[in-house]
């Protein structure tokens, strides 16, 4: 099959240029997004928690600038974007096995609802950090 | 034939694929018991300080030492294999794809046994590097 017939059919077909873009499809999207973005951020994390090599001093002075305000804004960023891939990832789990695919919509909003009271959880937690003296 | 012609995804097919997709499901689902557990324990539990002499403490319990060695492990394999995934979608050669596979096995086995190393740094008291 030359490629540019097979680059048409995957125009007309293919998940990769869909026509028909709604709630499912974002969220199939925004499933990549923040994969994408954990994957570069578990890379990142090893290293900055490596630096216990260096000694425990080394350590505590990363822990130090970690709790300073704006890596805690930028943690709770990391809160959301963690729990958007794991509600949605047990939803992918449920299809996969043949549950919910008729209300995948629904189950879509009631995840993300549930995602947000625990966000919600997390920064009052947070705000003990951000809004300290 | 290629993968291609047979109209399968790349990553259906051949070692590797069907398996991968079963495991991405298995190590998502373990990864979000653990990460709760990790989120919990270490930064919504206690001081939100987190020091290396209490981290010391806490992983000379096997416990941790198993919960922290499998989201090392198993983050990887997830996040590498989701990265594969992303990457085989975009309809690359097999060869490429044979490539992919094997330089992210690679970058996973490297970054596992230098997280393992962080993790004996704390259970040991002191840095391997020094300090």
């Amino acid at each position: 099959m030359s490629s540019r017939r097979h680059l048409s059919e995957l125009r007309g077909n293919s998940d990769l240029y869909p026509r028909n873009v709604r709630t499912g499809m974002y969220a199939w999207l925004f499933h990549r997004i923040t994969g994408l973005a954990l994957v570069f951020y578990i890379i990142l994390h090893i290293f900055v928690i490596a630096s216990v090599n260096f000694g425990g001093g080394s350590f505590d002075a990363t822990m130090r600038l970690l709790t300073s305000k704006p890596f805690v804004l930028i943690d709770l960023t990391l809160v959301a974007v963690v729990l958007y891939h794991s509600l949605n990832g047990l939803r992918i789990i449920f299809f996969d096995l043949g549950y919910g695919i008729k209300n995948q919509r629904g189950i879509f909003w009631a995840l993300m609802a549930v995602g947000t009271v625990i966000f919600v959880f997390a920064a009052v937690a947070s705000s003990r950090l951000l809004f300290r003296a | 034939m290629s993968v291609r012609d047979q109209g399968q995804p790349a990553w259906l097919v051949g070692p590797g694929g069907a398996m991968a997709w079963l495991l991405q499901r298995l190590s998502g689902f373990i990864l979000i018991i653990l990460l709760a557990t990790h989120l919990l324990l270490l930064h919504y539990g206690g001081d939100q300080q987190l020091v290396f002499a209490s981290v010391t403490i806490r992983l000379k319990t096997l416990l941790f030492i198993i919960i922290d060695t499998g989201l090392l492990a198993l983050g990887l394999y997830h996040g590498l294999n989701g990265l594969r995934n992303v990457v085989l979608d975009y309809d690359l050669s097999r060869r490429a794809g044979s490539v992919l596979t094997t330089v992210l096995w690679i970058v996973g086995i490297f970054m596992t046994i230098y997280g393992a190393t962080a993790l004996y740094s704390f259970w040991a008291g002191r840095g391997v590097f020094g300090g």
